[in-house]
């Protein structure tokens, strides 16, 4: 049976860690993912707990963690220091202009491998690498051009169903609908948040867009395969880098013209910023949001609180009805 | 005049410096009475504090509280401004190592608030430009970049990315959208090299991996490209390796300072002052001439008091190490006042109190050195220099000093007491200090005169 | 040698005359905490004289301690709760080794050494979750005492959640899961629960047995069951726990510790 590898980031390419042979899974699609309710210490983000807390009662699977944000960073300190020993930290360049970031996000992905090889992966084929990554191409554009005509729910489902096996869901389209169309944009929007979008469309809303970190945005890789002899290896480094929609970047200008036209394409007419507590880099986005794209700004932050229910769907419904 | 050590509010300071003044002081351009920034520049949280009565101490304060206005004279004289962001400590090296060229660190716009007690409005100004009190009180510099009160618009500004804190790097990204222009450089999450890795020592005791290195040097290399194009002079290696003879020379004055003051049976020095000259190591209060005659002073100052067996801290306060900068000044008075003395501290930028290699091409050891940053790297490797440093200090207790929303605290603070108490047994307490505490003294007072009873019992067991 | 111990909590004023040479407690007593704390514990103090049959003049030294003591200026001198309840315990049960103080609005976790020293702690007062505080907001909220509380919480059989971390919309919280039917005994016993899960996280991980349980928040049945549930070991509550505070200040007036106090 192959062993399973969780990934807190959908940067970190799931189809190398099938090309070892093991199987990759987006620890945010685990059924058993959870965040909270936990007394966390002050400023701890419940997503970087649960994975750290996850890591910690899954020694025999191994789990990737990410730099993208220092929450992460340092909940895989944490982890090691309770005694993961499957843990790996995979370094994610901020910047992405420079050659020096293309060969550091490279390098990494070597040494992932070399990490996958100590805990029984297999040597890597270049055509299975190669197959895999025309199945996964293919099945991110079926998603992807399902994702506007398809219900909130049901593409934030099948979006989790790929992260978690790569597997695709035919989706139904939705069907047409004057609720006011919105984006839902920010941090990991896990399985007990999609109620959130069933309070959406009750309160006359519609998510439009979903632009949050594992839905979405996340389908963004793309691997081209030129006429004559791409290594895969390249293709995959290219598909992934080329293609990083993300708040930790730095500058962060990609997230703002990958969502422009979306937005506008959409009519998007609102925006609800999604984001743990604690998490700083989505966080400081809202005014930016609302400067670019002229649109009102809703923030709501995933607490880890089932109390914090009520809460949460009071301001959601508030914020349709204002647009409305 | 030979005047005892003691400490003095800013009246009792009114007072000695007529005396100093009477007695021919002799000061640089910069000095003058400490009121004089109550009155002008506001810095009402001064008339809180406690200082140390030595002219050595009043040169330091009055160093850092003109910084503001060294950099709009140097902007006057036709100096190039260079704000550098985040490293604490690599960038500015650089930056001083080319004629006509001064660097500082917006960041430490941090620290306005609490001496202005508020009275700058810049955490507010900052809520309403989108970043709110969950984030670090370094979120001030972004209204004094858009105000133009404080600091003068640097002319170039330059950030680390990657591996920093997220709040940080949140409030910068901000900034650039805000249209200040930002060149980001990349500092990757410092790890273990790997069995068979080529691998390089920093400082510090510590290791990384040479692709690591490599990758922050060329990181410097795009930097120092874009710092001779701002002084119009290609930044060479004889150059920089000048600037990093002179910057290891205000290391080397400041490690000296440390020994004695934290080494000493009593504290020669009080423990605000030693934050704020640690400070200066980071980019040298934009004068690194300046603060190497300013430490000279103060570590003359301190020797003569050991060697006369005066202290301000008696040598039965409880030595505690201290780990991060506190955004309430007054804090440093309390510890004292409660009977506690700092015998150590990590105010999160080591890296730029070590020593850069001298026997390296310049921006390899630069770039070494930039890795050796604490807050890159693993918490453990931060917490076991903690432990080390606790160790040669004789550390009785550590206070791990937590910055309101800043996101590495989180975590870190648990880590490290958590090796603290496994390696060395100490008690290790975590306190949060907002840029101004006089609220929560009452439970900050409690919280550490409980860790000095119980570092005191422990003596008796 | 009699020594007296004041402990100035937010909630009540507890006091403890004790004999150093004979070792044991000759009077205690506690009152409602008020604005006027000084002359409410002053006069506790002379309550306790004429209870003992002593005058003021018989006692050694007065030693103040809880959130109120810089208050009480007839004391000779002030110490924390920390060291105050870690002595206190010590005194009366020797192999504690970790001691839980919760009381009206702070709460304590302390690990102590061999001999009672401390080795290390950790408070949280700056929250209300946590804390007796939040019993009492749903004993007002329900109409009830704190005995009645902990009757009901004893029949519970099914604790709910709370999982409001703050007190202000775990009321809420409360109101919403009665209107919704959840018998009141689970509600109270969830919020027992909720209390030890947010100490056990302030305790982190240097819970080491035996582990003894002190505050006023002790003497409510019920807690020391929810903590020994979050903390996974035997949790005993400590005699007297409401003065387990008083009587480490009164040793810390007394000769032996007079040496190694800290005197600030």
């Amino acid at each position: 049976m192959q062993m399973d590898v969780f990934l807190t980031s959908p940067w970190i390419p799931a189809e190398w860690i099938r090309a070892h042979g093991l199987q990759p899974r987006g620890i945010w699609s685990a059924e058993t993912f959870q965040h909270g309710p936990w007394p966390l210490s002050a400023g701890v983000c419940a997503f970087a707990e649960a994975a750290v807390r996850f890591a910690e009662a899954r020694t025999n699977s191994a789990v990737i963690f990410s730099t993208a944000c220092d929450q992460l960073r340092r909940g895989f300190d944490t982890a090691i220091l309770r005694g993961q020993s499957r843990a790996f930290l995979f370094n994610l360049p901020a910047t992405w202009q420079t050659a020096a970031a293309t060969q550091m996000f490279r390098s990494e992905l070597e040494r992932l491998g070399q990490f996958l090889l100590a805990i029984g992966g297999r040597a890597p084929s270049p055509e299975v690498l190669r197959q895999d990554l025309l199945q996964s191409s293919r099945t991110r554009k079926r998603l992807l051009e399902s994702a506007s005509a398809s219900s909130p729910r049901g593409f934030a489902e099948a979006v989790a169903r790929f992260h978690w096996d790569g597997a695709f869901s035919p989706l139904q389209p939705a069907a047409p609908t004057n609720h006011i169309p919105l984006a839902l944009v920010g941090g990991p929007f896990l399985a007990p948040h999609w109620k959130l979008l069933d309070e959406i469309e009750a309160a006359g809303g519609r998510v439009a867009l979903n632009a949050t970190e594992t839905v979405e945005c996340s389908l963004s890789p793309t691997f081209e395969f030129e006429a004559g002899a791409n290594h895969p290896f390249d293709v995959l480094v290219h598909g992934y880098w080329d293609n990083i929609i993300g708040v930790f970047q730095r500058p962060n200008t990609r997230l703002y013209s990958w969502l422009k036209p979306r937005l506008a394409s959409r009519h998007v007419r609102g925006i609800v910023l999604w984001h743990f507590t604690g998490c700083d880099l989505w966080r400081a986005e809202a005014q930016t949001f609302r400067e670019t794209f002229g649109l009102p700004v809703l923030l709501l932050e995933a607490s880890g609180e089932p109390g914090a229910a009520p809460r949460e769907i009071n301001r959601l419904q508030a914020f349709v009805e204002t647009l409305r | 005049m030979n005047t005892s050590p003691r400490k003095l509010n800013l009246d009792e300071w009114d007072d000695r410096y007529e005396q100093l003044r009477r007695d021919g002081l002799r000061e640089a351009g910069y000095g003058g009475p400490l009121r004089r920034h109550v009155v002008r520049e506001k810095d009402f949280r001064l008339q809180q504090l406690q200082f140390d009565n030595s002219p050595a101490a009043l040169r330091l304060w009055n160093f850092l509280l003109t910084e503001n206005e060294r950099l709009h004279q140097a902007r006057a004289n036709g100096h190039k401004i260079v704000g550098t962001m985040k490293d604490l400590g690599t960038v500015p090296v650089m930056a001083y190592a080319l004629p006509g060229v001064r660097a500082f660190y917006p960041d430490g716009a941090w620290w306005t608030p609490c001496l202005m007690e508020c009275s700058d409005k810049l955490l507010q100004q900052a809520e309403a430009m989108g970043i709110d009190a969950s984030f670090c009180p370094v979120r001030a510099m972004l209204p004094a970049f858009e105000n133009g009160e404080h600091f003068p618009q640097p002319d170039l500004l330059v950030c680390s990315t990657g591996a920093v804190c997220d709040d940080f790097s949140a409030i910068a990204q901000r900034l650039e959208h805000l249209g200040h222009p930002i060149f980001w450089w990349e500092i990757p999450r410092r790890r273990q090299p790997a069995p068979g890795e080529m691998a390089c020592a920093l400082p510090g005791n510590l290791a990384a991996p040479k692709i690591q290195v490599d990758c922050v040097r060329t990181e410097l290399q795009r930097i120092g490209k874009a710092l001779g194009h701002l002084a119009g002079k290609t930044l060479e290696d004889d150059c920089l390796a000048a600037g990093i003879r002179a910057a290891n020379q205000a290391r080397r004055l400041l490690d000296s300072l440390r020994r004695t003051v934290y080494f000493a049976p009593a504290a020669p020095l009080p423990a605000l002052e030693m934050l704020v000259a640690e400070m200066l190591a980071i980019h040298f209060c934009s004068d690194r001439e300046e603060t190497i005659v300013v430490l000279d002073g103060l570590l003359a100052e301190v020797q003569l008091r050991v060697r006369r067996n005066q202290f301000i801290v008696s040598a039965e306060a409880v030595r505690i190490f201290w780990v991060n900068p506190v955004a309430d000044l007054r804090a440093m008075n309390l510890l004292e006042e409660l009977g506690g003395r700092i015998c150590g501290s990590d105010y999160m930028f080591t890296h730029a109190l070590d020593l850069i290699p001298e026997n390296l091409p310049p921006l390899e050891a630069l770039a070494r050195t930039a890795l050796a940053d604490p807050m890159v790297g693993p918490t453990s490797d931060r917490a076991m220099r903690i432990v080390r440093e606790c160790q040669a200090g004789h550390a009785e207790a550590v206070v791990v000093s937590r910055i309101p929303g800043a996101s590495h605290c989180a975590r870190e603070g648990e880590i490290i007491r958590e090796i603290v108490r496994q390696t060395i047994g100490i008690p290790a307490i975590e306190l949060e200090i907002p840029p101004v505490c006089d609220a929560l003294l009452p439970s900050l007072g409690s919280r550490l005169q409980a860790l000095v009873e119980t570092a005191r019992d422990r003596r008796t067991k | 040698m009699i020594c007296a111990g004041i402990d100035a909590g937010s909630r009540s004023i507890k006091a403890v005359l004790f004999d150093t040479d004979r070792s044991h407690i000759l009077a205690s007593g506690l009152t409602d905490q008020s604005v006027e704390q000084e002359r409410l514990a002053a006069e506790l103090f002379e309550k306790l004289l004429k209870k003992a049959g002593l005058e003021r003049s018989q006692i050694s030294g007065v030693v103040a301690t809880g959130y109120g003591r810089n208050a009480i200026r007839f004391a000779d001198t002030t110490i924390t709760e920390i060291t105050c309840h870690a002595r206190g315990v010590h005194r009366l049960v020797p192999d504690a080794r970790t001691i839980i103080e919760i009381g009206g609005q702070d709460s304590k976790v302390i690990s102590l050494e061999d001999g009672g020293h401390v080795r290390d702690f950790a408070m949280n007062d700056r929250c209300a979750a946590g804390t007796g505080r939040f019993l009492e907001m749903v004993a007002a909220r329900l109409d009830m005492n704190w005995e009645k509380l902990a009757e009901l919480a004893r029949q519970s059989k099914k604790p709910a959640l709370i999982s409001n971390m703050c007190v202000v919309f775990a009321e809420t919280e409360i109101i919403g899961l009665l209107a919704d039917g959840k018998p009141l005994p689970d509600v109270v016993a969830g919020v027992q629960n909720s209390i030890a899960t947010r100490v056990s996280a302030l305790a982190g991980r240097f819970v080491s047995p035996p582990v003894y349980f002190t505050g006023g928040v002790a003497l409510q049945a019920g807690m020391a069951r929810a903590l020994e549930e979050v903390l996974a070991c035997t949790v005993r509550v400590a005699p007297q726990p409401q003065f387990t505070g008083a009587l480490g200040a009164a040793l810390s007036a007394g000769p032996a510790n007079k040496a190694g106090d800290s005197g600030l």
